[in-house]
Order: structure tokens, then sequence, then C-alpha cells
């Protein structure tokens, strides 16, 4: 079966670490057999070595590996009645064919990425682009896992750059409304907006080519939830707080020196008097 | 208006940190965070009037900034511009989408507004949203500091304390506030606990400077560290009219009465826009017994600055004394309008009515008053006490003496207890009840001997007033001669000279030939 972008994306998500599995030597008097019993034979003699260059190739991704080691072998089974003449060193054929698979699933990300590479082309609030593209549950997964990284990382962009993008991106304002709220030229706005859309397309590439590291584990617990739901209600539209009109949370805290700066009235000398109120 | 600024650091640098943001301000007027920063300065120069305009035009550039919009109100605020800076409020509270912070900013809307029971409400409503928020606690003990109210003080001071032991403000306002009920122990805890923290602070220098000169430390090794006191008081804020009076009543109390007068009158010429120069200088001829040059000083101060309730206290006493009533009369309307809130405002003005225009009912009624604003605070019971007492209504004075009695710490409020079972005894005398009287003043005399410590030339007045209710004449000429060479001073001091006078006569008298 072949995984599909969604499911890739989503798995691509867990990092593990390859091994480094033992080569076995075949001899080469061998190689003269023509029969698919040798194939098998040569298939589970160079198994282990060849899934440990498969894994390497995935970047270590372990279901993406899996699922790439198994297309391979079907492919290298129905091309060798054509090529098994021609095959002098069948562990090399067999590992470039694989490493061939690897570099066309990979090029294939890219260009899902770049297909998405166009922010106007996303709508921040429901992400209808990205989700128009993606049918089968897994792609269900993949698209609220999608929602989840473009918040973590439009939240990890510095908040002069975050407050231009969603208002511009998120709540669908003109440049010249944002440059009025948030009181910059219209230069400075468009200047800023496209600051963030570089250095998130920059992160969306990765992450579709799987070379993002980012585990939903470590993401804040607002953006897990959002994750979450996929599961108990998968048609639910998750409403994202960015599509209320922009807040000033960060900017809340009460400045403690205002609040002790206070006239200071007269004080009552209370040490110059025979009483509290001076009286007697 | 006239401020003098009491800065957490020192200055440095700051016309050049002001040229330089200026040009840069010039140069990029669009930014907003150099903009910000200029305002900063100039505020913290005292510039306030272009520092509302750099907070304002840093506002328009970056509306979100709510921090921006509360120093822009409290600014206004401070310069007496309600209307402008409930408007600054009100919009930082529209921007506002934290409930607590939104209780908050209405709490400030309702100070300016005067509203001091709303405000109390709103920050109350914050502090259970957000106790850990100190700035919460500070707010409403602020305002009921501001209303009189030691005891709510004391509560949310106390809550800031638990929340950083450390805090100044908090332990200097708690220190005020336990003052304000009596609790001299736990107040001086607070102070020395100040002074151990932050030695030099403005704030605690000047209660520590209050408490040494009411011990009377102003000579040998102790009015040596007093003077160095005074000194770190006076290169620390050369302009404070503060710092000034410290050096004054430092002398008085030393006995130089004129260089103590003359001090305060240099500064009130220096500073001729200045209230507070003018309301020391009325207070210290006030005490050096110049009523009349001590009620043309007040009434200067009253001139420069009528918000302040401090000095109309002073001119209901200055003025009483000096026989000027008919300047008097206006001013009692006023203070009642004014500070509605404070219940020794309702206490003096009660006072005035009953002793200067004998006004009974009206004086009794006012007064009663501040007894509904704290009816668990001591003092507001004894002052009410005392009008009724000087209104002879001696039953109710009575009661209302022994109420404010139960109201006292366990342990302290000396200051208040002793007078009050001077007047106790004295109510119990006019009834005609010798045995309670005898133990009010006994009570009395036993209390003076705690005071003592605290501020002994007024504990020496009252035990000698409390030993000639008790018909010790001897010891209460002892007393009061302590008290005057102690440096007690006028009003009182020409009381117990003429009781002096009689006292010593009835002696000679009641002496073998």
């Amino acid at each position: 079966m072949q995984a599909n972008f969604g499911q890739k994306a989503f798995i691509s998500l867990v990092s593990l670490k390859s091994e480094n599995l033992p080569i076995k030597e075949i001899p080469s008097q061998d190689l003269s057999l023509s029969d698919y019993t040798y194939f098998w034979q040569l298939w589970e003699q160079y198994r282990d070595y060849l899934y440990s260059r498969c894994l390497q190739w995935m970047g270590g991704n372990r279901h993406d590996a899996e699922d790439l080691f198994s297309r391979a072998m079907l492919k290298a089974w129905n091309q060798w009645p054509d090529y098994k003449s021609r095959i002098t060193k069948p562990r090399a054929w067999l590992s470039r064919l694989i490493q061939n698979l690897c570099m066309d699933l990979h090029r294939e990300r890219k260009r899902e990425a770049q297909r998405i590479k166009n922010f106007e082309d996303i709508q921040f609030a429901d992400y209808a682009v990205v989700t128009s593209r993606l049918e089968s549950p897994e792609s269900e997964i993949f698209s609220h896992e999608l929602r989840a990284y473009l918040h973590h990382k439009i939240e990890s962009l510095p908040t002069r750059l975050r407050q231009s993008f969603i208002l511009r991106y998120c709540q669908d304002k003109s440049y010249r409304d944002i440059a009025k709220e948030l009181a910059l030229s219209e230069d400075n706005v468009y200047k800023r907006v496209q600051q963030a859309r570089t250095i998130l397309q920059k992160q969306l590439s990765k992450y579709l080519a799987g070379e993002d590291d980012t585990s939903l584990d470590s993401l804040p617990p607002r953006l897990r939830l959002v994750v979450s739901m996929v599961e108990s209600k998968p048609d639910q539209k998750v409403i994202s707080d960015w599509e209320v009109p922009m807040t000033t949370r960060s900017m809340e805290e009460i400045n403690y020196k205002v609040t002790v700066t206070c006239l200071e009235n007269l004080q009552h000398t209370w040490y110059s008097s025979p009483s509290p109120l001076g009286w007697t | 208006m006239n401020v003098h600024l009491v800065l957490d650091e020192k200055p440095n640098r700051q016309d050049q940190k002001l040229k330089t943001l200026s040009k840069y301000v010039q140069k990029y007027p669009q930014g907003w965070k150099k903009r910000l920063e200029l305002a900063d300065l100039l505020s913290g120069m005292g510039n306030w009037q272009q520092a509302i305009a750099e907070y304002r035009q840093v506002i328009e550039r970056s509306p979100q900034l709510i921090n921006v919009r509360l120093q822009l109100g409290k600014i206004l605020q401070m310069m007496k511009r309600e209307a402008e800076a409930i408007e600054v409020y009100g919009s930082a509270l529209a921007l506002s989408c934290n409930q607590g912070t939104q209780h908050h900013i209405s709490g400030l809307i309702a100070v300016c507004k005067g509203d001091s029971h709303k405000a109390i409400a709103d920050f109350n409503a914050a502090t259970e949203l957000e106790p850990d928020k100190i700035v919460h606690w500070l707010a409403l003990g602020q305002v009921q500091k501001s209303r009189e109210n030691p005891i709510g003080a004391l509560r949310a001071f106390s809550q800031v304390l638990s929340l950083n032991p450390d805090d100044i403000v908090a332990l200097i306002h708690s220190y005020d506030a336990l003052m304000g009920v009596g609790d001299f122990q736990a107040a001086r805890e607070k102070l020395n606990r100040a002074i151990a923290l932050a030695p030099d602070d403005f704030g605690v220098l000047q209660r520590q400077l209050d408490q040494r000169c009411g011990m009377r430390l102003v000579s040998g090794e102790e009015g040596k560290q007093t003077k160095k006191l005074i000194g770190s008081l006076l290169r620390q804020a050369p302009h404070a009219a503060e710092a000034y009076k410290s050096l004054a009543y430092y002398h008085l109390y030393r006995g130089d009465w004129a260089q103590g007068v003359g001090v305060l009158a240099e500064f009130a010429e220096q500073h001729p826009n200045n209230p507070s120069g003018w309301y020391y200088y009325g207070q210290c001829l006030f005490h050096t017994g110049e009523y009349q040059a001590a009620g043309q000083m007040m009434l200067k101060a009253y001139g420069l600055y009528p918000n302040d309730c401090e000095i109309y206290r002073a001119l209901c006493k200055i003025l009483h004394v000096a026989g000027r009533l008919e300047e008097l009369q206006p001013l009692l309307e006023e203070m009642l309008k004014r500070f509605p809130e404070r219940w020794s405002v309702w206490a003096t003005v009660g006072r005035v009515l009953v002793e200067s225009f004998q006004e009974i009912e009206r004086g009794c009624s006012v007064s009663a008053k501040g007894i509904e604003l704290q009816p668990e605070l001591a003092d507001a019971w004894f002052g009410h006490g005392r009008v009724l007492a000087l209104a002879l209504k001696h039953q109710e004075a009575i009661a209302a003496l022994e109420t404010g009695w139960q109201f006292l710490p366990v342990a302290g409020g000396y200051l208040q207890s002793v007078p009050a079972a001077v007047w106790l005894g004295e109510s119990y005398r006019s009834l005609g009840n010798d045995a309670l009287s005898r133990r009010w003043w006994e009570e009395a005399c036993g209390r003076s001997q705690e005071l003592k410590s605290l501020n002994s030339a007024t504990a020496d007045y009252w035990q000698g007033r409390a030993l000639e209710g008790l018909g010790d004449t001897f010891g209460a000429i002892a007393a009061y001669r302590n008290a005057l060479n102690l440096q007690l001073f006028y009003p009182t001091r020409g009381e117990v000279k003429e009781a002096l006078t009689r006292l010593q006569a009835a002696g000679r008298k009641n002496s073998p030939a």
C-alpha cells in the first residue's frame, strides 16, 4: 500500500533512531539462477542490510521505511525477470532500487510543499485549501496535525511579525486596516507580513518534507487539544482564536511601578501630637 | 501644581538621554519604542505635560499597549485631570480581555470618580480572580488607606507581604496602617524589616526619623545618628519639604526652637510654590505658639493646594486657637464635601462645631458620621466620644469611648488608649462616679508608662493630667515639668503651663506654713 501524503506527514513526526544491521555476503556463483526462488533467497539474505539502508534514507522514520521497503520489494519482484540476466551484483541492484524509491518519495513531498507554498491560498481559519486535497481519514488527521503545526509556528513568530500576519491571513484584513490598527505604515505592515511568510514557508517546506522534528508532545496544551479533537469530533470545525479580534493578552500584566506610583499626601505627624488626632 | 518626585534609581545623564531620544524620535517619527523611552524619561524628570504628549503619541502608534495607557492615566490622575484619566483608563478597559485586569482598571476609574466603595469592590473582585497578583492587593490597600481604613489597608498589605515579604512599599504602608490601629509593636517590626532591606529608601528614612524624634533620640550618640539620617535624607531629596521638616523638628526637640523655625522659614521662602513647605512652616509656628503667623502660613498652603486633608485639619486647629473663626467657618463644609469618606474629617468638623461655634447637636451628629464610616476603629470612637464629652453629653461620651476601647489591639495602642482613659476618667467624674473615674485615671497612669518608650513628652503630659485628676498634685507637677523639658509643643504646652501655675498655687496653699 502506498502511504499517502497526509499519513506520511503524520508519521514523520515520530523520530526513531536507525539501527546498524550486519551485512551478510552472498557467493557469486549463485547469481546464475533464474527462478524466483533465488530472488526470495537473495531478498531474505540482504533483507536486514537493505532495510537498514532504507531506514537511513528515510531519515530514520521507521513507518516510512517499512512502507517504502514493502513497495521496493514488490517493485524488485516485478522487475527481476527483466533484469536478472544483467545483474551481476544483486545487493547493489536492490540497494539502488530502494534508494531511487526513497528519492522519489522525497521529491513527491517537496512538490506537495511547493503546492501549499502560496500563503494567499491558505485559509487559516478553516484550512479549506489544505483539507480539500486530503480525503481519507489519514488526511483528516494530517489536516488537524497541520493546523496544530501552523498554530505552533505562527505563535512562535516574533510578536511584531505575528500580529501583522494574523491580522492579514487569519482575520483577512487589508494592509491599510492593519496599518491603521497597529499604527504602522502600510509599507511596514507589508514588510512584516512578507517576513512572516518567508519564515513560515521555510518551516512548512521542511515539515512537509518530513525534515521537521517538531513533536506534538512538545506543543503547548492548547495546540495539543486541537489535534486531539480529530478523534472525538472529526467533522467539527475548530474555530481558531485568531479569528477573534487581536487582543493584548501578553501586554496585560499590570505594571508594578505604575501601581505603586502615587501622590503622597501630607502625613499626620503623630509624634508631635498628644493623640492621633492631635486632641487633648 | 507642585510635586516632589522620589525615584527608585538615581537618574544618570538624563539631559544627554533626553537629547538623544528626542533626536531619534524626530528622525523616526513612526516608531513607538524609543518614543516610549522618551515619555518614561520625561515622566521620571517630572516633565509630565510633555510626557503626556509623548505617551499619547505612543498609544496612537501602538494602540494595544495597555500598560502605557495605565501609565498615562496615572499621570493624569495625579495631575487631578480625572476626566481625561477616566477616558484613558476606559480605553485600556476596552482593550483588556483578562477579567482580573478589567476589574483592576474599573477600580482605577472608580478612584478617579471618587467612588471608593466601588473601587474597593472592583479591586476585591480582581484579587478574588487573581489572588497571586500583587498589584491588585496594592491598589486595594492604597484605596483603603486613602479612606482612612487602616484595618482594611492592613489586610491588603499583609497579602502583599505574604506573596513577597520584601516588598518595601507594602512594608511602609503596613507600618502606617499598624500605627493607625495603634499596634506599635508590630509597626516597629515592619519598620525594622524595611530599614534592613532598604535603609536609604526615602519613605523608610522619613518614618525612621519620625520614630527617633518621637523617642527624643536627639542628643548624644543617638542624636548624632539621627542627624546622620537627616543628612542622608537631605542629600537624597534636597528640595523635599519633608526632609527640612525632619531637620526643623530635630532642632525643636533639642530645644533650639528658633533654629528649627528658621529652617522651615528659609525653605518656604526659597520654595514659595510648594504647599508642603508652607504647611510644615505653619505647623512649626503653631507648635511653637505663634498662632497668628501659623494661620497665615497654613492659609498660604491651602491657597496653593486645597486638596490635602491635613492642611484642612491643621487650619481647624490653628484658626480655632488664633480666634479666626470667620475664616474657619466656610472651610468646614468644604472639608466635608471634599473628604466625605474620611472619618477624621467628620470628627474634626464635629469638634470645631461644638467647641468653636457651639453648634452642639449638629457637631455631635457630624462626628457620629465618623463611627459610621469606621465602626471597627478605636480612634473613630474615641474622636466621637471626645466631641460628646465637649458637648457635655458625658453618658453618651462614656458609651462611645468604652466601645472604642473594645477595638484596641491587645498589645500596644497606647497613643490612642492613654488619652481615652483620661477622657473616660473625666467624664465619669462629671457624672459624679468617683470610683470609676479613679479607675480610669489609674489605668491611664499605668499605660502612660508604656507610652514613654514611644513618645515620652506625650506620655508625661497624659500622666500629669491623670495624676491631677487623682489629686496627686506633686506627681502631676513633676510629670508636667518633664513634659515641658522634653519639648512638649503648643498648644498643649500652653495648657500645661497654666496647669502648673494652678497646681503650684494649690500646692503652696496646701503646704504647711
